[in-house]
């Protein structure tokens, strides 16, 4: 069953009008796409399509956020907040990784 | 002759045994005042709960570490909780320095990992090796808590090619210094 955080949710009311929603899937333990360009107030939506668990993280200072273990079909969001380059990790596969780049 | 022998042998016995009766979280230090004395060197956003991860080190260490090298002999580092302030939104307030926002006390325990030369050879403990590290979690006041440490081992084993660290090298190799 998918479920969204409640932190989703948030996202609709902070940014009602020009925010976009980017799209993330993990089918193979691989994020598609691999690179996202975005803007402050955007919204990036992690879904879970794979087989396995995951976990959504960011390690650059300044930008760093965690979406904790994510089990296969759930689904998590996390608003962009301020402009600049990170990469989106999960902590589970080391490999995984989307470059992120977050425009004023 | 004999008691030499006697003497060596009992001194080696000591050298296997004392290793891995010393492992585990009973070694690792209690960084007393951490969160006024160590450096906070990363902030990250639980946006499950909406708390912030405070994450400290101590500043002999943080100066002596170096981008890309692994971090050095007495390292520890610190992780604790505190509520995130948000906005009206639900949103993480950032400060002028574009950086979460903490209120309140810390939320639960304090976990700490200590890296010491030798530790890893020593460890004697049924998980999975991460270099020299070795975790303990103390409650705010600095009792060592009774917990298992092999889910420490086994989550931060995802980051060889970081030192066991998941922010640390790189926070380190991001400033490049």
């Amino acid at each position: 069953m998918t479920r969204l955080s409640v932190f989703a949710f948030a996202v609709v009311a902070a940014f009602p009008a020009a925010a976009e929603m980017y799209e993330v899937t993990m089918a193979g333990s691989t994020y598609s796409p691999p690179s996202i360009t975005a803007r402050v107030g955007d919204t990036i939506r992690f879904v879970n399509d794979d087989v396995t668990n995951h976990q959504v993280f960011v390690a650059a200072v300044g930008y760093a956020f965690d979406l904790r273990n994510q089990p296969a079909g759930e689904i998590r969001e996390m608003v962009m907040l301020r402009a600049g380059n990170f990469e989106v990790e999960c902590v589970v596969h080391e490999h995984m990784r989307i470059a992120v780049e977050v425009l004023p | 002759m004999r008691t030499a022998v006697v003497t060596a042998g009992a001194v080696l016995a000591g050298i296997v045994f004392t290793g891995p009766l010393l492992a585990g979280p009973d070694r690792v230090t209690w960084p007393a005042n951490f969160d006024t004395e160590y450096v906070l060197y990363n902030i990250v956003y639980n946006g499950q709960n909406q708390r912030l991860r405070m994450l400290y080190v101590n500043p002999e260490a943080d100066a002596a570490a170096r981008s890309g090298e692994l971090a050095p002999n007495g390292t520890i580092l610190v992780m604790v909780d505190r509520a995130a302030q948000l906005d009206a939104n639900g949103l993480p307030i950032l400060d002028e320095n574009g950086m979460y926002v903490s209120e309140g006390e810390i939320l639960g325990n304090v976990f700490v990992m200590e890296k010491q030369d030798g530790w890893g050879v020593t460890l004697g403990l049924d998980v999975v090796q991460n270099g020299d590290w070795d975790y303990a979690t103390f409650t705010v006041d600095g009792t060592l808590r009774d917990n298992p440490t092999t889910g420490c081992f086994a989550c931060h084993a995802n980051r060889p090619q970081r030192d066991f660290n998941f922010t640390y090298f790189k926070t380190v190799e991001d400033r490049g210094s």
